[in-house]
């Protein structure tokens, strides 16, 4: 019988509404039908105690207080008029279709879903929001990993999570995290927060999160830092912001490496075929510039000349040597491409 | 959620939508709830049986439906005529989202985006604090983006200058835009390139520069836009299926791979720990030369052995250039 429990239900939330006071349950039970129906103290109970939990589910706030003064252990409810309704809003028209283009920003289902009804409640509450995407900006965000969803739930109510990770070289371990937030660059997903095995802040990424994430239902003891600083570890680590190893002098042939001439500082055009750039080097630099092959030559510093040198050297040697027995002796390869390069490998490929 | 709390939060909506959009018909109401048309009647017949405390009829809301559709509400009871506040998920949903797009480099109507930000905030209260646990950022070049948006909006022709990484070359080309998107942390532009007589979809950190032509914008009235819902431009990836299938043995420290290209296998070696074995195919074997040149000692390329000749040549002519005591 839904009908009639949502009907209960809705007379309920009207009546704590309704009341400036704090209700007792015996008046609840005197004034709402269903409950005076019910054969037995008991009956009622167990039905009030459940409408209660599915208010409080619903997000509407339910107060609990002292009925009066004199009586201190005479109980209450009511619902504060205030608490409940959304405030008053008044958009401009480019504001309420700014709120419709980001209604439909996600493409994960719970947020997708989220957004909706968010925006269903303020058409409720008389604003004119438009489906139509102003200029035509279509704004579409994917989640594939499963780890958010219930990592969503953990960052909302502070709860520590236990789940299985991959790093980067393979090696799988459990982590058990107090989560602090979830960012996305570049399309990927990054969760923050303090891993309790290492005892240090740590950045995960989503889609590296072998199993299921449990939810430990134990809160965080160790304190939250600063959004920014957290925001600065995750941009770090997602190379968002990569540490600037200096100037870079590169001998390019004309007319290739785009990508190098559009991030330099100085061009000089030679007239044998080949112009001198300037370039800014960051930890990754060595191995995408590997990818030019014979069209670039690091002429400084020689540090990065050297890294270049070995890279070539381990694949055109590659024929009869292990790659394990090169690996060593190898510069850093980094698994995110260089950032305002412009030179990016990721699965959307697009027009070429 | 149960049938009845998903019921009650609808018509605590329900009444509210009905008050501030009087006239609506079953049908509309039906399409902007997500719900069928039976529902929404079952939905009014509650709404008969709900009211303020008190036991009279006149207590009671009255919920007419009129030949039509149109639907009337009488009596709404007085405490529920606003809409409830927006959950935190809700909050979190749209907040996020603006904050987002407001700080997309080069946004058009940054500044509605950013108004309506603060009157949502000071809507949601503490909702809103705790959305900025979650935040999304993409990437984008403010010119780049500033001009295709621009484009789109006036519906004028632009002049593309396109890195094709793959071929390490600057493509030209004049585009109709039809569309700009934010996809997967970055900006595109889909339009009719006029070169390829197709729809093709840009990546706007690839355009290394754009001109908005004093000429309109006439896509064909037939071109039809990819579905960017899906994993879209990878259509626009035109692997070919019989391109030959390339092998490689990744070390550890290049893991990573997988996650950026697609791969046909994934496999761990069964001699070297931590090391995996992949598949790969590409139509552009240049693609995967460069992989591997940047990869250096963490690939080897395990077949076709000509492929494998050709990645050695380059890294060979690439060493002569370094002078003789450079090549091993």
């Amino acid at each position: 019988m839904p009908a009639s429990k949502t009907e209960r239900l809705v007379n309920l939330v009207i009546c704590l509404l309704a009341s400036r006071t704090f209700v007792t349950k015996e008046r609840l039970r005197a004034t709402l039908e269903p409950y005076r129906n019910c054969p037995t103290d008991e009956a009622f109970e167990r039905m009030f105690e459940r409408d209660k939990e599915e208010l409080r589910e619903l997000g509407i706030p339910l107060e609990v207080g002292t009925v009066s003064a004199l009586f201190e252990d005479e109980v209450g409810y009511r619902i504060a008029p205030g608490e409940y309704a959304l405030p008053e809003l008044h958009l401009e028209p480019d504001e309420a279709a700014a709120i419709g283009v980001a209604a439909r920003f996600w493409q994960q289902a719970t947020l997708a879903q989220a957004a909706s009804s968010a925006l269903l409640k303020l058409k409720a509450a008389g604003l004119d929001i438009g489906e139509a995407a102003p200029a035509g900006i279509e704004p579409r965000v994917r989640i594939e990993a499963p780890a958010f969803e219930p990592l969503l739930e953990a960052v909302y109510d502070r709860q520590v999570v236990r789940f299985s990770y991959r790093r980067s070289d393979g090696e799988v371990r459990v982590r058990e995290v107090e989560p602090w937030t979830i960012d996305s660059w570049r399309g990927r997903w990054y969760l923050a927060g303090f891993d309790l095995g290492r005892d240090d802040a740590r950045v995960f990424r989503l889609d590296r999160i072998t199993s299921p994430v449990l939810l430990t239902g134990r809160a965080p003891e160790h304190k939250v830092p600063d959004r920014l600083d957290v925001r600065a570890h995750v941009d770090t680590f997602a190379e968002r912001s990569s540490a600037d190893l200096g100037p870079a002098t590169l001998r390019v042939r004309e007319g290739t490496c785009f990508p190098l001439r559009r991030g330099a500082t100085s061009i000089a055009e030679g007239d044998d075929g080949w112009d001198t750039i300037v370039i800014t080097a960051y930890a990754d630099t060595a191995g995408w510039l590997a990818e030019y092959g014979a069209d670039v030559v690091v002429l400084d510093p020689p540090s990065l000349r050297a890294a270049v040198i070995s890279n070539l050297r381990a694949i055109a040697a590659s024929v009869s040597t292990p790659a394990g027995a090169l690996a060593q002796e190898n510069g850093p390869v980094l698994p995110v491409d260089g950032v305002g390069t412009g030179k990016h490998h990721k699965r959307l490929e697009v027009a070429s | 959620m149960s049938t009845a709390v998903s019921q009650v939060e609808r018509l605590l909506n329900l009444v509210p939508y009905l008050l501030s959009h009087p006239g609506s018909t079953v049908d509309q109401v039906a399409e902007e709830f997500g719900v069928t048309t039976k529902q929404v009647a079952k939905d009014l017949n509650v709404l008969w049986f709900c009211g303020l405390p008190g036991g009279f009829a006149d207590d009671l809301m009255e919920a007419h439906v009129e030949e039509g559709g149109a639907i009337h509400l009488e009596n709404a009871a007085k405490p529920i005529v606003r809409p409830l506040r927006l959950s935190t998920r809700e909050a979190v949903a749209l907040l996020v989202a603006l904050r987002a797009l407001a700080q997309v480099p080069g946004i058009a109507d940054r500044d509605a985006l950013d108004r309506a930000l603060a009157k949502l905030e000071s809507a949601t209260g503490e909702a809103g604090r705790v959305a900025e646990r979650l935040s999304v950022a993409f990437e984008a070049r403010d010119v780049v983006f500033e001009a295709a948006q621009r484009a789109l909006a006036d519906k004028r022709l632009v002049h593309l200058r396109y890195y094709v990484p793959s071929r390490d070359e600057v493509t030209e080309r004049d585009v109709d835009p039809m569309r700009v998107a934010l996809l997967a942390g970055r900006a595109y532009l889909e339009g009719w390139c006029r070169v390829s007589q197709a729809v093709r979809v840009f990546r706007l950190d690839r355009v290394v520069g754009i001109e908005v032509l004093d000429l309109p914008a006439e896509p064909p009235a037939d071109a039809k836009g990819l579905d960017l819902t899906e994993e879209a431009p990878a259509s626009a990836l035109r692997v070919s299926e019989d391109a030959p299938l390339v092998t490689l043995e990744l070390a550890p420290e290049a893991r990573w791979v997988p996650e950026y290209y697609p791969c046909e296998t994934v496999e761990e070696d069964a001699e070297r720990d931590g090391w995996l074995r992949v598949t790969l195919r590409a139509a552009d074997q240049d693609r995967i030369r460069r992989l591997v040149l940047r990869l250096g000692g963490a690939a080897r390329v395990l077949g076709p052995e000509q492929f494998a000749a050709r990645v050695r040549d380059t890294a060979s002519a690439a060493l002569a250039a370094y002078g003789a005591d450079a090549v091993a």
